[in-house]
């Protein structure tokens, strides 16, 4: 039997897993469930005549889905060492490396459909509802492709930690905790890198005076090489589920190589491990 | 019930676990102490010790960082007594299922408590003088109101155990309470950001529609959820400091009661 007939058949076990896991069903209805209070939430706004609504809550799943798909990953590929799937698997011949890339696939496709059962809500009765997107149509099928593409990035490292340990409850603890980390340091950049480099003029009352207090440079700008390093590590996945969020700040034709580069390496690293791993 | 706790706390300290959430626990204080430092260092504060103290229980008055700390730990250890087949050998030898699950629920209230008294020491002994550099005094707020504080964030801490406690009985399992423990842990801080963000809305828009009514089922909620509790008093914001302890004490209660009935009836593999 070749190599792609091999993996063809783990990804047909992988996906029949799948679509009987109940942490997939789990992970895609907390998503949907997100999307139909941000429509709520969102129809609330329109009735005070706010604009652009559906914009501002379209991509809010990039936020959500880091976590939620951290506990996914970790339950699914858990199940493999727990069950003893590995094993089996590798004892009717399949490679080892096969074994890792269907899962990866499977944990990739199950993320971009979590996302997607956000999506379908929020579109499909979010534009009648809250009226259309102000963006063009071509900026958010990139924004949408960027979003895709960091939650298969970091479903590709939290497959890496779960392939690569066998504790389940301690795998599901590093992959929580990794994702909430991304996102807080996404957000601590945003507010770092967001500061203005000068604090404009302002005038102010003081005992009844008219003051004028200059422009003036404002301390807590970052610049020079921390402002370098502040730019790279805002572009890791996780941290770029805030860019996507404040479309207008991202930078997205680096997004999506920063989510490759980190699908490439996570897989790299976490198949040579794998290789080497001692499976009991 | 004694030999229980015993044998429950000496596992705990022994875990490794217990030794990770410590670490986490003084790398947090360390960061708050930091802060505190370069806030003094660089004449960019002006806050005293009750912020410093209350960010015990939630940074910012949004984030329980302590109770992401705590809730692995406790998931993991109540989850090994169902993995290792420590519950049912316990059974065997004669105690009683109540005893087994007030033994368990007070080690995890020492461990939950014991580490925010470790922050409260840690933060308050380190604090005390960039805090007087600062702003020239310790306290904004009398002591009494600062006792206050802590003692009804204490209290939430453990009837926040106790629903931790119903949780991992509920689950059987300490990987699904992990997961259960640290999204719930998240669940909350974003409804009750939510809950502060409605009433401060409210309070701005007195023409809402069911005005009180709404006021009145959000404060409830706060002053009802451990998370809220500690939320409010990071904020050092607490309009109903009187009704906290009396909630937390009647939420400590019903979740262990209900703890308790499932499980007597539970099937212990």
């Amino acid at each position: 039997m070749n190599n792609s007939l091999r993996v063809n058949l783990l990804l047909r076990a992988n996906f029949s897993r799948l679509w009987r896991s109940a942490s997939f069903w789990t992970a895609a209805a907390v998503m949907f469930a997100i999307g139909v209070f941000e429509l709520a939430a969102g129809s609330q706004a329109v009735a005070f005549g706010v604009e652009g609504i559906l914009d501002n809550r379209y991509m809010i799943f990039v936020l959500l889905s880091g976590v939620v798909l951290s506990a996914f990953c970790s339950l699914f590929v858990g199940a493999e060492y727990s069950d003893g799937v590995i094993r089996n698997k590798l004892a009717v011949g399949h490679a080892r490396a096969s074994v890792y890339l269907a899962n990866l696939m499977v944990c990739s496709a199950a993320g971009v459909l979590a996302c997607l059962s956000y999506i379908l809500p929020m579109t499909a009765v979010g534009i009648p509802l809250l009226g259309p997107f102000v963006m063009s149509g071509a900026s958010l099928l990139w924004f949408t492709l960027c979003a895709f593409l960091m939650t298969a990035a970091l479903c590709a490292v939290f497959t890496m930690i779960a392939m690569l340990n066998q504790n389940k409850a301690v795998v599901a603890i590093i992959c929580i905790f990794l994702a909430y980390f991304l996102l807080f340091l996404g957000i601590y950049f945003n507010s770092r890198l967001t500061e203005p480099a000068v604090i404009p003029a302002q005038e102010y009352i003081e005992n009844g005076r008219i003051l004028v207090r200059e422009a003036m440079p404002n301390p807590s700008y970052v610049q020079g090489v921390k402002r370098t390093v502040f730019q790279l590590l805002y572009d890791l996945p996780g941290c770029q589920a805030v860019q996507l969020l404040a479309t207008a700040e991202a930078r997205p034709w680096r997004l999506p190589a920063v989510s490759l580069g980190t699908i490439a390496a996570s897989t790299g690293i976490g198949l040579a491990l794998f290789r080497r791993k001692d499976l009991k | 019930m004694g030999n229980l706790l015993h044998a429950g706390l000496s596992r705990l300290v022994r875990s490794r676990i217990f030794l990770l959430a410590v670490l986490a626990e003084l790398a947090y204080t360390a960061l708050v102490v930091l802060v505190c430092w370069d806030h003094y260092a660089t004449g960019t504060g002006n806050y005293t010790l009750e912020s410093v103290l209350t960010a015990g229980f939630g940074l910012m008055g949004y984030l329980p960082v302590p109770s992401l700390i705590a809730a692995p730990l406790l998931s993991l250890h109540l989850g090994a007594e169902y993995s290792d087949g420590t519950l049912r050998n316990k059974l065997i030898v004669g105690h009683t299922r109540t005893g087994i699950y007030l033994s368990d629920l007070l080690t995890c209230v020492i461990a939950a408590v014991g580490l925010d008294v470790l922050y409260l020491l840690l933060a308050g002994a380190l604090c005390a003088y960039p805090v007087l550099g600062m702003a020239g005094t310790l306290l904004r707020v009398s002591p009494g109101q600062l006792l206050a504080w802590v003692a009804v964030g204490l209290l939430a801490r453990a009837a926040w155990a106790a629903a931790v406690k119903l949780a991992v009985t509920l689950l059987g399992s300490r990987t699904s309470a992990s997961i259960a423990g640290l999204l719930l842990v998240l669940a909350a801080a974003g409804a009750c950001s939510f809950g502060f963000h409605e009433l401060e809305y409210l309070a701005r828009h007195p023409e809402a529609l069911n005005l009180e009514g709404r006021t009145a089922f959000w404060q409830l909620a706060l002053d009802t959820l451990p998370t809220g509790q500690y939320l409010q008093i990071s904020r050092l914001d607490t309009p109903n400091l009187w009704r906290l302890p009396l909630l937390s004490l009647a939420v400590a209660a019903a979740v262990t009661g209900a703890g308790l009935v499932l499980f007597r009836r539970k099937d212990l593999k």
